[in-house]
């Protein structure tokens, strides 16, 4: 039976392979809702949590927060929207932001305070709040103050990270209130098995293990709080059922009261139990993404491979004639549309490094199986199709390409990117796959890696990271502190002293030596930092839930964070990669090869800004002779051949360190570099004065290991073959690229065939890793800046993500405008 | 290894527009027509030009410094007295002047055209010789055409047919596509809009034919000049007479205008689009003579 009727369709301008794009009357209404809905903070879930921290104080923290997030999901207040399909949402204004004070409390207040300006008021990402939420937030402060694990992370860390982060050298002030995330738990086990295996399993292990042995014994309060998260998801689901047959029972419409009756049935027996039919695997798979939102302050959750997870039970589906394609585009149409309500609100500082409303919810599709043969199938083109007819930021569609991928489906990708957004992003398994297996992971785990937050590679329900991944880490501002002999020109401060300065520097190794001083010194201040907060999550707030589906806690008695997982990694981002590499080609060139100026006068003028006209060649005349020197991203030996050095060594240096779960367990526990930047390119460049690559002080830096805008001007076969010089196999962590084109270069024909080819070849022969597609005209977002109002829906590629443009900060907006254009 | 040296004013890697896959297209510099809706004016003349960016000047005065002339901001190369020397282009800090038109060497170019020689295998590219006009450099466009094509890459020529038959023949011996403009089947009207006559374009059309040459016909579509029915009919009689398989229709377009502005020129010419119907008229009587039409 089709409880779906497709009538009604709303036909857009964009095509999908060869056909019209088609949005039911359905997910049009839904989609028009949400995109008007007003981001809204909501104190319901702070509030719970609160109540259930004061009533079970002496608990064990494992234990604690199980019963804490258990009653949340009893008692949070739900609903279902009109049409609705798939359920369950964070709350029950449109789009809710919940709170989590546990990780930080202050900051909120502070900005309701107007510090430094209040939610609503901020250039962008705005939050607004009822006088109710905003009166229950304050009230609860006074349990929180002082006793949140921001504050205790700020008692333990030395003081000198906090000057590291002063200094705009480092920014991961979020991982210290962000909790667990980054990472896909084992979808794949809850649709097949149902989550009362998850609890079986965990009962057993409770019945097995001897208490006498205190290192067992430790681990069965984390074994219990596994049963009472467990539990608590399945009774959250019924929650929902019954919504859904007290709606049905007063429904008049006939289509929808069956809708109602069917959710009803699957929101009894997902994710409890294996999923029956497709319907319910994608209604699994929700339940697990949203209920994971709400145990944590962590983001980058993701689905991983929704094409291998669900084809079983689509294709038995179609076999058996229940369902039709077109009804399960609609399904995960509506399950696009719950990934774009979901919404966490974080500081001002945090949010400027990952604008646009983003959770960066990830969906892998494509790659291959784990004989090698492609593996894409019905759903990798249904969820192309889905994102096609959605086209909004979120969820981020990943696809795997490898040498062997059908071309359908590249060109299916390629359709998808010309209606515009970035989506979805390529991955090559040709450099992913190796990258991992040179960290450890074997064959037929690599082999089924997917992808969370902007381009880190994960392997589902078996590898733990970071909380919101890892911190960022300023290359550019380190190559700045290089150039001062360590000293930094902004605050003044000097905490490793160099081998001179740019002034005294007798060659180009004494620079470049001068660079790895700083590195090894800031790199190292990093890993304190991290791993301190890490050591402090694993004490303070435990997450049992995520723990218990990623596989092996549970056999272990351990929380990821005691070393529970199978695998572990996690790393720095890097920002500002082509800064580095350009100011050491640009020194290199102008004062060392050349002679045109000497290290003193360079000084001179970055301390000036490029703007002191009485030296002799004046300010302006340097600026031009440092843009002028060769640049990373034009295919030029000269300029790459730095930046593919100082990055290998930049690599090297990361993978050095290892993670609090270092030989406890994990295969793995180590480092490992990314060049995800986010949108932390902008205000990280705020710190770092005038450079030598020809760049004044403030401005944006280079994004991920993009060549920095406006240098890259030989068009983007030079530009691709540039950025595959780069080591890529050490990017375990996830390189990225952005990469500009103009919408005739995706037409179908003609076009997108040579596009496709130029891909193929930057994938094959150059080894690249990541490529990101943005399909808009630097006009049409002038446009959208002057008038808002008409490009609601516009979407953009920033860094790994995509985020509707309107609501970003203007800063951003121009850095995007800004980067090159290539008119492929 | 040739030191041969040749006049150029652009090499353009990643073209999609100029022959199969993706091409590196080497612009040879000097044409001998002067066809009125040129979008390429900088192509035009043997000696270098110089482009000039008002909207990016500065008007900081530098280039007048270090000419030896002292032409003031604006005159680079468009006055009388240029040579051409490039001291002002290399002085510009904002980027506002280019010289348009270098020297090179086979050696040189190739080396460019080398760079980006992994994406024409995958895709079936290679290298064009435009222009200007290639065959106006008859020996440095056979040498550049032979040294390629020794090194493996797929060679395709974009020309008028301007050129003595000797050394259309010595070019086209060396490259495995030539795409061929016809621009108007009357000789008048040829000359009243290129400033030459069409009989040695027609001529070396029909021996290219003859001698085997991979030809495809590239017919700009300019309403008002050749977009007349009959000059559409005759168009595509001629092309079947020659024996024609496939012919590119390249519609008019006025993306050279800013060219002309930066050439401080006047571009006079007023043209217009071709319309739907003028392009359907002439794919009809072409499929009629078994030529494919398609629009590039």
């Amino acid at each position: 039976m089709n409880y779906y009727e497709y009538a009604d369709s709303m036909k857009s301008k964009h095509i999908f392979m060869e056909r019209p794009v088609v949005r039911s009357r359905r997910i049009e209404n839904l989609r028009g809702r949400l995109i008007d809905a007003k981001a809204q903070i909501c104190s319901d879930r702070a509030k719970l949590l609160t109540e259930a921290y004061q009533n079970n104080n002496s608990d064990p923290v494992v234990l604690k927060r199980a019963k804490a997030f258990a009653h949340i999901l009893d008692n949070m207040k739900i609903s279902i929207l009109d049409g609705e399909i798939i359920v369950g949402a964070l709350g029950t204004k449109d789009r809710t932001a919940p709170v989590f004070p546990e990780f930080g409390s202050d900051w909120l207040i502070e900005e309701l305070d107007g510090k430094p300006m209040r939610p609503e008021d901020r250039p962008g990402d705005r939050y607004i709040i009822d006088e109710e939420d905003e009166k229950a937030l304050r009230e609860i402060n006074t349990f929180w103050h002082g006793n949140d694990h921001e504050s205790r992370c700020l008692a333990v860390l030395p003081e000198e990270t906090a000057l590291v982060r002063e200094m705009g050298v480092t920014d991961s002030y979020w991982l210290m209130i962000g909790g667990e995330g980054h990472l896909v738990v084992d979808i794949q086990g809850v649709v097949r098995k149902g989550l009362k295996d998850v609890i079986a399993r965990a009962r057993a292990r409770l019945d097995e293990i001897d208490s006498s042995d205190p290192d067992q014994e430790s681990q069965a309060p984390f074994l219990r709080a596994v049963i009472i998260c467990n539990e608590a998801v399945i009774r959250f689901a019924k929650r929902y059922a019954k919504i859904a047959s007290d709606l049905a029972g007063v429904e008049s419409d006939r289509v929808r009261k069956l809708e109602l009756e069917k959710i009803a049935d699957v929101c009894n027996n997902v994710p409890e139990n294996p999923a029956r039919d497709f319907h319910e695997g994608v209604q699994a798979m929700w339940f697990i993404n949203l209920t994971l939102q709400l145990e944590n302050n962590g983001h980058s959750i993701s689905t991983g491979r929704f094409d291998q997870t669900l084809i079983d039970l689509y294709e038995n589906d179609i076999r058996q004639g229940t369902i039709r394609y077109e009804d399960a585009l609609e399904i995960v149409e509506c399950f696009f549309l719950k990934v774009f309500q979901l919404l966490k609100v974080t500081c001002w500082a945090n949010t400027k490094s990952f604008a646009g409303y983003q959770l960066f919810q990830n969906i892998t599709v494509g790659g291959q199986d784990h004989n090698g043969a492609d593996s894409s199938n019905e759903l990798t083109f249904l969820v192309l199709n889905a994102q096609a007819a959605i086209s909004l930021n979120t969820p981020s569609i990943s696809l795997r390409y490898h040498n062997r991928i059908d071309d359908r489906v590249m060109y299916a990708a390629l359709d998808v990117v010309r209606i515009g957004g970035g989506q979805p992003a390529i991955y090559s398994d040709e450099v992913y796959i190796p990258a991992l297996m040179n960290r450890g992971i074997g064959w037929e785990d690599a082999v089924n890696y997917s992808i969370v937050g902007c381009v880190e590679s994960i392997v589902e329900g078996k590898q733990s990271t970071r909380p919101n991944g890892a911190g960022f880490i300023n290359l550019a501002k380190i190559m700045e502190l290089a150039l001062y002999n360590g000293k930094d020109p902004k605050t003044g401060r000097r905490l490793q002293p160099g081998n001179g300065d740019l002034a005294t520097f007798g060659s180009y190794d004494d620079l470049y030596e001068a660079f790895k001083i700083q590195t090894r010194y800031y790199f190292k201040r990093q890993v304190i930092n991290d791993n301190t907060i890490d050591r402090m999550t694993e004490e303070g707030i435990a997450d049992p839930y995520v723990s218990s589906l990623v596989n092996d806690c549970i056999a272990r008695g351990k929380t990821i964070k005691q070393g529970g997982a199978i695998y572990d990694y996690c790393g720095p981002l890097y920002v500002g990669a082509a800064n580095v590499g350009n100011t050491l080609a640009a020194v290199r060139k102008v004062v060392f090869d050349d002679k045109k100026i000497t290290g003193a006068q360079l000084l001179h003028a970055l301390e000036t800004n490029y703007g002191d006209e009485a030296t002799s060649p004046t300010g302006p005349e340097i600026l031009k002779l440092m843009k002028d020197a060769p640049k990373y991203g034009n295919d030029d030996e000269y300029a790459d051949s730095v930046m593919v050095d100082s990055f290998r060594f930049m690599c090297e240096e990361t993978a050095k360190y290892h993670t609090t779960r270092y030989g406890r367990g994990p295969i793995g526990g180590t480092w490992q570099p990314s060049t995800s930047s986010v949108s932390s390119n902008v205000p990280m460049g705020e710190f770092v004065g005038a450079t030598p690559d020809g760049r004044k002080a403030g401005e944006a830096l280079a994004d991920t290991s993009s060549p920095m805008h406006g240098t890259d001007t030989k068009g983007i076969t030079a530009s691709l073959k540039s950025v595959g010089k780069l080591p890529t196999v050490l990017v375990s962590g996830g390189q990225l690229l952005n990469v500009k084109v103009m919408p005739v270069s995706l037409e179908p024909g003609l076009h997108s065939t040579k596009l496709l080819q130029v891909l193929r070849t930057f994938f094959s022969d150059f080894k690249g890793m990541h490529v990101q597609l943005n399909c808009v005209s630097a006009e049409t977002l002038k446009a959208a800046q002057h008038d808002p109002g008409s490009y609601k829906d516009l979407m953009v590629r920033v860094a790994g993500y995509s985020a509707l443009f309107t609501p970003l900060d203007k800063a951003l907006q121009d850095d995007i405008i800004e980067r090159t254009q290539h008119a492929v | 290894m040739s030191r041969l040296v040749g006049r150029v004013f652009d090499i353009q890697r990643y073209s999609t527009h100029d022959g199969p896959g993706i091409r590196t297209v080497v612009f040879f510099k000097g044409c001998p027509l002067r066809c009125k809706w040129c979008s390429n004016p900088e192509s035009q003349r043997c000696e270098p030009d110089i482009f000039f960016r008002e909207q990016t000047c500065l008007g900081c005065g530098r280039c007048v410094k270090v000419c030896p002339f002292h032409i003031p901001v604006g005159g680079q190369g468009a006055d009388a007295k240029c040579t051409y020397c490039g001291n002002c282009v290399r002085e510009c800090p904002a980027k506002a002047l280019e010289l348009k038109g270098v020297t090179l060497t086979v050696d040189e170019v190739i080396d460019e055209v080398e760079r980006d020689a992994a994406f024409y295998s995958a895709s079936g590219g290679g290298v064009t010789l435009s222009g200007g006009e290639p065959l106006m450099q008859p020996e440095f466009a056979e040498a550049l055409a032979r040294e390629a094509r020794d090194m493996g890459y797929r060679l395709a020529i974009e020309t008028t047919g301007y050129a003595a038959w000797d050394d259309v023949k010595r070019v086209f011996d060396h490259v495995d596509l030539v795409l061929y403009d016809v621009k108007h089947a009357s000789p008048a009207m040829h000359e009243e809009g290129t400033g030459v006559t069409n009989d040695l374009i027609i001529d070396n059309l029909r021996k290219s034919v003859e001698e085997g040459y991979n030809i495809v016909v590239r017919a700009p579509f300019i309403g008002g000049f050749n977009t007349a029915s009959e000059n559409i009919e005759h168009t595509a009689e001629l092309l079947g007479d020659v024996g024609i398989g496939r012919v590119d229709i390249l519609p008019y377009h006025t993306y050279g205008d800013n060219k002309y502005k930066m050439l401080r020129r006047e571009y006079a010419f007023n043209g217009r689009k071709p319309t739907e119907e003028e392009i359907g008229e002439f794919r009809e009587l072409c499929a009629e003579k078994n030529i494919k039409a398609r629009v590039e």
